[in-house]
């Protein structure tokens, strides 16, 4: 109860959770919305309007089928007849909305029904597909302690017993479809998690009761479980809050069907093996989502404890949840230890997931939470220990001191400033945050090429010396023979000659070489085929010389998403910049200084964008430095328009100058996002805020991939990428797009530091 | 060198924090004197523009301060109460860092900082971390960085809070020798703190100046309104809800009081000399 009235006080962790909640509830319509396709428009509009039982509904139509079947009998006789009566029409009685037709309603209707006809199939097949593989297996010689072996035998014994008892409600699924379907709600409860997480300990330490709690009678070992119940509790409470406001959300908006219907009738559960009805699935999903909220606030609290600053615990939990959201789908043996891979709901409840472990299937899901649950007490009555250790409240301390010159006998305040800002914390999270890059980098830009690039880069060996047209026409050749040699036609002819001995076995195997070359080649050398005719056709319409391009480099570096840890590092560093001399109280000194205030704030901007603009060349230059070495990027001076993926370009420009013109727009980002930080910190005089207001611009990246349809005016990530802008621009073949999309941003960025000015200097 | 306060005032919501204060102050060193929410604070915010006043003017040698901006600000040095400071700051580069917001040049601040850091204690922890540094230590630090680059004007709100005996009044002793050619003012509730060294003293109660003159102008208006009163023990009580007690010291007779009174209090009362603590607890009786 004291925790709780501790964190009652805090208005502004309140209104941050607030707003997180907001944007979870705003979030969740649009999804909805936006997610839904015209005929399952259709179908919910209906079943609201629906009174009676769906089953009903459908026996009524049976027997109005009858109905119609007599009619129309009755129709055919009056035609043989037509001097007499003609029969009366049938008409489908309604009890739902007129406009919608009967014919195509209940055609929706019955689709959106999954039958256990299809479940049983489902599972009937998965059975015989795994043990085919078995016996295959055993066939070979594999080893029955096999890893494979033993897999597939965990396989069919799990789906033998999901096999029994399956009953459908006979109705369609409703909004369950869409809860499952929405995974941007772990965004929110994670944010919440790390926030509440670094409030833990931070207040008391802030208010100085560090010191008196530890000579308290319970202020030890008691205070330490009761702030480990506390965050259970809270980890609950805001999955009830988030996953609750979700739920009404769909209500409102779809509304739900029973949610005692069995979870396989949801879409992408139809092979679930597990025995669940919607609502223990619910539960489920609830409860994980809570131990994985319960991670991020143990974490935050760790690292907050550890550094005895907010910003740095933020930017730490920031951090491991970037790296595990990167890793979210990763299916590796590491996964294991993502924690984010545990809110996989469907992948780990839509069919049998296991993970290999000294050779034998273990389920993966309860693995991965029993990790989770040993590791939480670890973290916890770590950051207790410290905490209780560190009651000072100085913080970790870092044994490494830069040399005196370094700060003293200067009178730059510019330098003094720069100072401030990398004092040893932030140089340690830079270089951890480096060293991430790094291994991101390592991972992306592997040098790897796809089975169609290696085909492309042997033709353009193969027909290097060709002129474009002579290469079209030799690989149009090609395929002519390929497509001789791959018709059924000759197959038979060849395998009937074959047999009638008119060709001898050294001949028919040479056939089947060049079937199995042409199957192999086929599809790639249409696609080079296209991609040269493509070429002749820009070279005409532009009369510039165009030639076969490798890209794959080039489309790597590229990938249309903006650098997170180069946000994390904007964030993590300036998120204080003004906010921290309120927070120490510093302020009102440095007001009455000659240099506090227009000086001061001049230095501080600059340093903002000076350091904004040296980290994008950082980052980017660490990238170029990978796809220089590990792809061919001999492209620089070639037209833009000689790769595929630029086809739709309107500008004649170069590789090397769109290298340039991107790089040059990611800078510009990169400094917008600098100076919105900057205001922010002044305008709000709270690291905390400002550190979570600017987590926002991530939040809807993140919210973009993970499908959720983001409006392309609210995505600011757009501009941090450069390039994703710049195609845009391309496409609709004028600059003026970018100067739109920019402008809105560039105003907001300019105003918040007009305002933030007129607070620091008055 | 003048100062001159005309009809400063300032209000929070309903509370009126400061009333039309008027005052001019010329170089040597002022006493601010009132209990907590006097509005002593909110005066000095106001001086160093960390506030702005609701009406009146502040006016250094007759120009207003606020249209003189950076040229005041070089004048002035402030120590706030309970000034934040960075912990993962050196003493030594803390002060660097406020030399370069003074705009000090390099050659003034490589002269003075050692001589501040001197005159404050601080030289042996000069390349400490403030982090580690006491609650006393970090004061004289403050103090320090208020000095520094010479102000005209020092603004010292509590500038002995948290120091120990000895370290008062080297601390009082060494504003006094600086204060010669300036205009400082100290705020405090520590009365013995400037009772030497203040040129005059300015009493505030609830944002209006109660009383104002040199110590020796105030404390001459109690003459004869202490005595020492030696009492039983078991008497203390009584006599402390009828009479205003200062101060109790035993002997072995029994308890002698330290009182305030218009009258005699007890028939062996002895008048004794009064000091500025006596004037203080005179005025501010209700308020503390």
């Amino acid at each position: 109860m004291n925790e709780l009235n501790k964190l009652r006080n805090e208005k502004i962790v309140l209104l941050l959770l607030a707003v997180l909640l907001l944007v979870n509830i705003a979030f969740t319509v649009h999804f909805l919305l936006s997610s839904v396709g015209e005929d399952e428009q259709l179908l919910y509009a209906a079943n609201r309007i629906v009174s009676e039982d769906p089953l009903a509904v459908g026996t009524r139509y049976s027997e109005f089928e009858k109905q119609a079947q007599d009619y129309e009998e009755a129709y055919d006789n009056w035609k043989m007849d037509p001097e007499s009566l003609p029969p009366e029409p049938v008409v489908f009685p309604h009890s739902y909305d007129e406009s919608l037709d009967d014919y195509d309603f209940l055609s929706i209707y019955y689709q959106a029904i999954v039958t256990a006809e299809e479940r049983n199939d489902a599972i009937k097949d998965l059975i015989a597909s795994s043990e085919k593989q078995l016996r295959n297996y055993l066939r070979a010689g594999y080893d029955t302690n096999n890893y494979s072996v033993r897999r597939l035998q965990s396989y069919i014994a799990v789906y033998h017993v999901a096999d029994r008892n399956v009953e459908s409600t006979g109705s369609p699924v409703f909004g369950w479809n869409e809860f499952f379907s929405y995974d941007g709600v772990v965004l929110f409860t994670s944010g919440a998690g790390i926030l509440l997480g670094c409030c833990l300990f931070f207040l008391e330490r802030r208010a100085g009761m560090s010191g008196i709690l530890r000579v308290s009678r319970n202020g030890r070992g008691r205070l330490a479980v009761r702030k480990m119940c506390f965050a259970v509790i809270c980890a609950f409470v805001l999955n009830v809050l988030f996953l609750g406001s979700t739920l009404i959300c769909i209500a409102v908006v779809k509304s739900f069907s029973s949610p005692f219907a069995a979870l396989w009738q949801v879409n992408g559960f139809l092979k679930t093996p597990y025995g669940l009805n919607i609502l223990e699935a619910v539960l489920i999903r609830f409860l994980l989502s809570s131990l994985v909220t319960l991670f991020f606030i143990f974490l935050a609290a760790f690292a907050e404890t550890l550094t005895c600053r907010t910003i740095p615990a933020i930017a730490t939990a920031l951090t491991v949840f970037c790296a595990e959201y990167a890793l979210y789908e990763s299916d590796s043996f590491f996964a294991v230890f993502n924690a984010l891979s545990i809110l996989r709901f469907k992948d780990y409840f839509g069919q049998w997931k296991d993970i290999s472990l000294l050779s034998y299937a273990l389920p993966a899901l309860p693995f991965m939470c029993l990790f989770f649950i040993l590791l939480l007490p670890f973290v916890m009555l770590t950051a207790t220990l410290w905490s209780k250790r560190n009651a000072q409240g100085k913080g970790i301390q870092l044994h490494f001191r830069l040399p005196r010159a370094w700060h003293i006998g200067d009178t730059s305040l510019f330098k003094h400033e720069m100072r401030k800002v990398f004092d040893n914390t932030h140089i340690l999270l830079l270089i951890a945050l480096l060293i991430v890059n790094i291994i991101f980098d390592l991972s992306l830009y592997n040098g790897s090429l796809t089975f169609y690039d290696q085909r492309k880069q042997m033709y353009m060996e193969e027909y290097a010396a060709l002129s474009l047209e002579e290469a079209e026409e030799t690989t149009a050749l090609r395929l002519e023979q390929y497509g001789y040699i791959l018709s059924e036609d000759t197959i038979k002819q060849k395998s009937v000659e074959y047999l009638s001995e008119i060709i001898t076995r050294d001949e028919y195997e040479q056939y089947l070489k060049d079937v199995a070359e042409a199957e192999s080649h086929q599809n790639s050398l249409t696609a080079y085929n296209a991609e040269l005719k493509y070429l002749i056709d820009k070279k005409e319409e532009t009369g510039i010389q165009t030639e076969p391009v490798m890209d794959r480099g080039f489309s790597t570096i590229f990938k249309n998403e903006f650098d997170i840890l180069l946000f994390i590092a904007v964030v993590l560093l300036f998120s204080n910049i003004c906010a921290r001399e309120y927070e120490t109280k510093f302020r009102s000194i440095q007001r009455c200084c000659a240099k506090g205030r227009n000086e001061l704030f001049r230095r501080k901007i600059l340093l903002t964008l000076l350091c904004a603009g040296i980290f994008t060349v950082c980052s980017f230059g660490i990238d170029l430095i990978y796809v220089f070495r590990n792809y061919d990027m001999l492209l620089l001076s070639k037209p833009l328009f000689c790769s595929m993926r630029f086809a739709s370009t309107s500008y004649n420009v170069s590789f090397g100058a769109y290298l340039l013109i991107v790089f040059g727009l990611r800078v510009f980002g990169t400094l917008l996002l600098g100076i919105n930080v900057f205001s922010l910190s002044e305008l709000t005089r709270s690291s905390l805020v400002t550190a979570f207001g600017s987590t926002a611009l991530l939040i809807l990246c993140l919210l973009r991939k993970m499908t959720v349809p983001v409006p392309s005016w609210l995505d600011l990530s757009q501009i941090l990428s450069g390039d994703l802008l710049w195609e845009a621009s391309m496409k609709q073949g004028s600059v003026v797009y970018i100067v739109i999309y920019i402008l809105p941003i560039l105003l907001v960025s300019i105003a918040g530091l007009f305002f933030a000015r007129r607070k620091f200097v008055n | 060198m003048k100062l001159v306060f005309n009809k400063v005032s300032k209000t929070y919501g309903k509370t009126k924090a400061l009333i039309e204060f008027s005052s001019e102050l010329e170089p040597g060193i002022y006493a601010l004197l009132g209990p907590n929410g006097s509005g002593k604070s909110t005066l000095m915010n106001i001086l160093t523009d960390n506030l702005k006043a609701d009406s009146g003017k502040i006016y250094y040698d007759g120009e207003d301060v606020l249209k003189m901006g950076v040229r005041f600000r070089e004048k002035i040095g402030f120590m706030p109460q309970y000034p934040g400071m960075y912990g993962n700051f050196t003493a030594e580069k803390f002060l660097w860092y406020m030399s370069a917001l003074k705009g000090m040049k390099k050659e003034d601040a490589k002269k003075s900082i050692p001589d501040i850091l001197e005159a404050v204690e601080l030289s042996d922890v000069a390349h400490h971390k403030i982090a580690s540094f006491s609650g006393g230590m970090k004061q004289r630090l403050a103090l320090a960085q208020a000095v520094l680059g010479d102000p005209k004007v020092l603004v010292l709100d509590e500038p002995t809070a948290g120091l120990d005996p000895k370290q008062r009044i080297a601390i009082r002793n060494y504003i006094s020798r600086i204060a010669f050619d300036k205009i400082v003012i100290i705020a405090t509730h520590v009365v013995s703190d400037i009772e030497y060294i203040a040129r005059d003293v300015i009493m505030l109660k609830k944002g209006t100046v109660v009383d104002s003159g040199s110590p020796a102008e105030l404390i001459a208006k109690m003459e004869g309104a202490v005595y020492s009163v030696p009492l039983l023990e078991s008497e203390v009580v009584d006599f402390q809800n009828k009479y205003r007690v200062v101060n109790i010291s035993k002997n072995e007779n029994g308890v002698v009081l330290r009182t305030i009174s218009d009258i005699k209090p007890t028939e062996n009362s002895v008048s004794i000399t009064p000091n500025l603590e006596d004037y203080y607890l005179y005025v501010f009786n209700n308020d503390i």
